[in-house]
């Protein structure tokens, strides 16, 4: 009896440590249709919410192309509502884990990205690493229905041009849902996604990536420019490559520097009332073209061009500062967390006087640039 | 005479004094068989000098029993009024054969006779001559089908013991190689002999050997597995405990490291005890060539291992419980290679397992003439046609695949991985990769628990320093293998400059 009862607690136990796994259940894979994207618009109807999901039409013919996909549209009063009205219109049930893009339009951005994303954070299929994006056509749905040159479902063309962009381009931005959630719970830092857009060449239809959003409190109030997107990247300390364009005198751009590695240092000093935030910009470049008939590293050598790229890059960080603080007044660049970190009693006072903290403070920029190769092989010709 | 109608004669004497009533008696025993020849010779030079040689026809070396025996049996001129000992005169004076032992003990009278010797009968003596007259067909020395090695020795065991032990003996010239015979099968009195190094041997592993041989008591021994069964440890697992091999280099290493070797007559496999885990992924070859190379193979054999018996189990988890961890463009494929397919990736993967099982044991049992219908069937009708059919989609021969491959590679655990494979995929179906991590656990507890002759089957229990690892997962330069494996041998030392330091 004893020992039964030995065995029966040891079967009961074995049994209750498998409920505390988490999910498990037997599900075939071809029951499913893998989402690649999902767009939130605007509801129709009354509705809050019109979502647009895009999922890939699996064939079995192995000599097929099988990624083409399709869409699905419907209306709900959430997100998760308007996802589960879809299935009406679909055979197989949705699988998230495989979604790589949430695009929102502007209006919905406008409106806060807060109780919209809490689904997309919440749900077990979706994974946090997706990307999340702002249309900047009238829909976002229309995007995931536009039949593009490249047969590839949209959602994973988007996925691959911001992946790409981030490391060669240093307007590019990547910016992943479960790092929006946690800048958004933080004080003193605002959220800034890239945009994207339709563009129609010849009737031949292609996805281009737009300059970044921003965002206050979690709503969409502006965008910046190209130029100012780059500039953001680099007080973000975000670059992971890119071009700077740089010239000999001021307004003639035809030297492009290849970034090899940045680093920008974020130091917020406080003397008395006054708060000064200091960037120390550390980028190592390489010599990358010279688009003129002269030689300039012979004119002038590597260390004026290096004084050259200083000078620029010191210029478009300033400038995209202070366009921010002035037209915006949203910390997109996370300085107030800076000083939150190092001195909380200052971010208090600066925070809690009302107004706009950025204007608050005091900006100074230090860049260097270092060219460690000029990547010249022969003379130039004619010399 | 009334004869026992039974084959054990154990103390029953030669009952008469006279020639005639003594054959009569034996071939009363061996009523039936035609094959017993009793052949009566008489002395030219003394007619009252009656024999009788018995013996069984075909056993026997018809030139050695003509030359050696009948012949200076024939000349010899015996004492005129009869000799007193006629049978010591004759073992001492009248036969050339080189084993002659005199006896009256029926048991060994008759066992001699069936296994080719020739008893010597004359009259007026209660007892016989047992000459050594074995001869019969054997198989030649070839190398092992199922242990080829590209470099090393090419000779195998054969189906006769004393065949077997002189390719051992010539290995190891050492008096101190001990060989004893031991009978079992109380019909088919099977020879067996222990060999092992007297100053190597662990005494407790020899005892303990001889402890469960004693006990065996089953009436055929027709191959050496019918006793590695009875004395192994935990019988009803299916690991090997005892372990087994054809070739000779690797009994004499083995008895090198301190083991004991088992030799049954008529089988050309040898026992070897203890067996550990890992001697299932030890070639003799990883010892005759580069260490490197050997490490690496040895490496290899046990990845095959595990993933042999992992790889479906693995699949079916991620394609029916944890999609989320494939990723996508693989999800992709695999899910377009299932669209159609009727089943549930459950019973398709065990489908083709028993399917890849099936083609196994038919390569193993057919005639090797339809090898050919075999294979041009199974690969076009398995790989091709079931798949373009969408009976089983394409993915799941892929594993079975690759698994048969890996399986191929350890063939030694073969039915093992089988039966580990079969609960692996079980433990999958209900729990997905927590059964499967479960089952893998259940699987290194029993690998983990179990010994051999008293010697823990996974070194890994009582391994200390790198010492003891060097010849596990890798094979380490000879150089270095100073110390014997340890728990095997008394004497740990194999290299006198590895010895331990005194005091």
């Amino acid at each position: 009896m004893a020992k039964l009862k030995k065995i029966l607690s040891a079967v009961l136990c074995a049994a209750m440590a498998m409920h505390l796994t988490g999910c498990w259940d037997y599900h075939e894979i071809e029951m499913y249709s893998i989402v690649s994207g999902i767009a939130v618009d605007k509801g129709q109807n009354g509705y809050k919410y019109h979502v647009t999901i895009e999922y890939l039409n699996i064939s079995g013919d192995i000599n097929e192309n099988q990624n083409k996909a399709l869409t699905v549209e419907a209306d709900g009063d959430t997100v998760f509502d308007a996802e589960r009205e879809s299935l009406k219109k679909n055979d197989k049930k949705f699988y998230f884990s495989n979604c790589k893009i949430l695009l929102i339009s502007e209006d919905i951005a406008g409106d806060g990205l807060k109780q919209l994303l809490d689904w997309f954070m919440r749900d077990a299929e979706l994974r946090t690493t997706i990307e999340v994006v702002v249309s900047k056509e009238k829909t976002a749905g229309e995007i995931l229905h536009a039949q593009s040159k490249n047969q590839d479902p949209i959602a994973f063309q988007i996925k691959n041009i911001i992946s790409d962009a981030s490391y060669f381009d240093a307007a590019g931005q990547s910016l992943q849902l479960y790092e929006i959630v946690d800048i958004l719970n933080t004080p003193g830092e605002e959220v800034s996604l890239p945009g994207i857009r339709l563009k129609n060449d010849n009737g031949v239809t292609s996805l281009e990536l737009m300059p970044n959003a921003v965002f206050k409190s979690g709503r969409l109030i502006g965008w910046l420019s190209d130029e100012q997107s780059k500039y953001y990247m680099f007080a973000r300390d975000r670059i992971n490559g890119g071009i700077i364009v740089t010239g000999m005198s001021p307004g003639k751009n035809d030297i492009a520097l290849e970034i090899f590695k940045n680093r920008t240092y974020i130091t917020p000093i406080v003397e008395g009332s006054k708060v000064t935030v200091r960037l120390d910009v550390e980028t190592t470049a390489g010599y990358a073209e010279e688009n003129s008939n002269q030689n300039y590293l012979d004119m002038y050598g590597i260390a004026a061009v290096e004084k050259r790229a200083d000078a620029t890059l010191k210029e478009g960080i300033t400038d995209v500062i202070s366009a921010v603080t002035k037209q915006y007044g949203s910390d997109i660049f996370g300085f107030g967390k800076a000083v939150y970190d190092k001195y909380p009693s200052v971010w208090e006072k600066l925070s809690q006087s009302g107004g706009n903290p950025l204007g608050k403070m005091n900006f100074e920029v230090n860049t260097n640039v270092k060219i460690i190769n000029t990547a010249v092989t022969s003379r130039k010709g004619g010399d | 005479m009334q004869v026992k109608n039974s084959d054990d004669f154990t103390d029953i004497k030669v009952p008469f004094k006279e020639l005639e009533l003594n054959i009569n008696y034996i071939k009363n025993i061996f009523a039936g068989d035609e094959t017993i020849i009793a052949r009566y010779v008489s002395s030219p030079y003394n007619a009252k000098m009656r024999f009788c040689l018995v013996y069984t026809d075909g056993m026997v070396n018809n030139k050695l029993l003509n030359d050696d025996v009948i012949c200076p049996l024939l000349k010899y001129r015996f004492a005129e009024n009869g000799e007193e000992d006629t049978i010591g005169t004759i073992a001492s004076n009248a036969t050339f054969s080189n084993s002659a032992e005199k006896t009256a003990d029926m048991e060994e009278i008759t066992q001699g006779i069936v296994y080719g010797d020739t008893a010597l009968f004359a009259d007026g003596c209660q007892s016989a001559l047992m000459l050594n007259t074995k001869g019969w067909a054997t198989r030649g020395i070839t190398e092992p089908e199922s242990e080829r090695v590209l470099r090393g020795p090419r000779e195998g065991f054969t189906e006769s013991i004393l065949e077997n032990l002189s390719m051992l003996r010539r290995k190891i010239r050492t008096p101190d190689l001990k060989m004893e015979f031991m009978t079992f099968g109380r019909r088919t009195k099977t020879k067996t002999c222990i060999c092992y190094i007297k100053s190597l041997a662990n005494d407790g592993i020899l005892n303990e050997l001889k402890q469960r041989l004693k006990k065996v008591d089953i009436d055929g021994v027709l191959d050496s597995n019918y006793i590695s069964e009875i004395i192994r440890d935990s019988p009803y697992v299916p690991i090997k405990t005892v372990g087994s091999t054809e070739r000779p280099d690797i009994v004499a290493a083995k008895l090198l490291e301190g083991r004991i070797a088992m030799f049954v007559d008529g089988s050309p496999v040898v026992l070897t005890v203890p067996h550990l885990f890992i001697e299932h992924f030890q070639s003799d070859e990883d010892y005759y060539i580069n260490y490197y190379f050997a490490s690496i193979g040895r490496l290899l054999r046990i990845m095959a291992f595990f993933l042999s018996i992992s790889l479906p189990a693995i699949y079916l988890s991620l394609v029916s419980f944890h999609q989320e961890m494939l990723p996508t463009a693989l999800l992709i494929s695999i899910s377009s290679s299932r669209q159609g397919v009727p089943f549930p990736s459950a019973l398709e993967t065990l489908l083709m397992l028993v399917v890849f099982e099936t083609l196994r044991e038919a390569g193993a049992r057919m005639p090797g003439i339809m090898g050919q219908t075999l294979s041009i069937v199974g690969a076009l009708v398995i790989g091709q046609a079931a798949v373009n059919a969408k009976l089983v989609s394409a993915p799941i021969i892929i594993v079975v695949s690759l698994m048969a491959i890996c399986g191929l590679m350890v063939v030694r655990l073969k039915g093992f991985s089988i039966i580990c494979r079969f609960f692996l995929i079980l433990a999958s179906c209900v729990l997905g990769l927590y059964g499967y991590l479960m089952g893998i656990l259940v699987i290194l507890v029993l690998l983990f628990s179990m010994t051999s002759f008293g010697v823990p089957i996974m070194p890994d229990v009582y391994a200390r320093d790198f010492q003891d690892y060097k010849d596990i997962y890798i094979r380490y330069t000879w150089k270095g293998m100073i110390k014997r494996p340890v728990f095997l041998s008394k004497d740990p030392v194999r290299q006198s400059t590895g010895g331990k330091k005194n005091g």
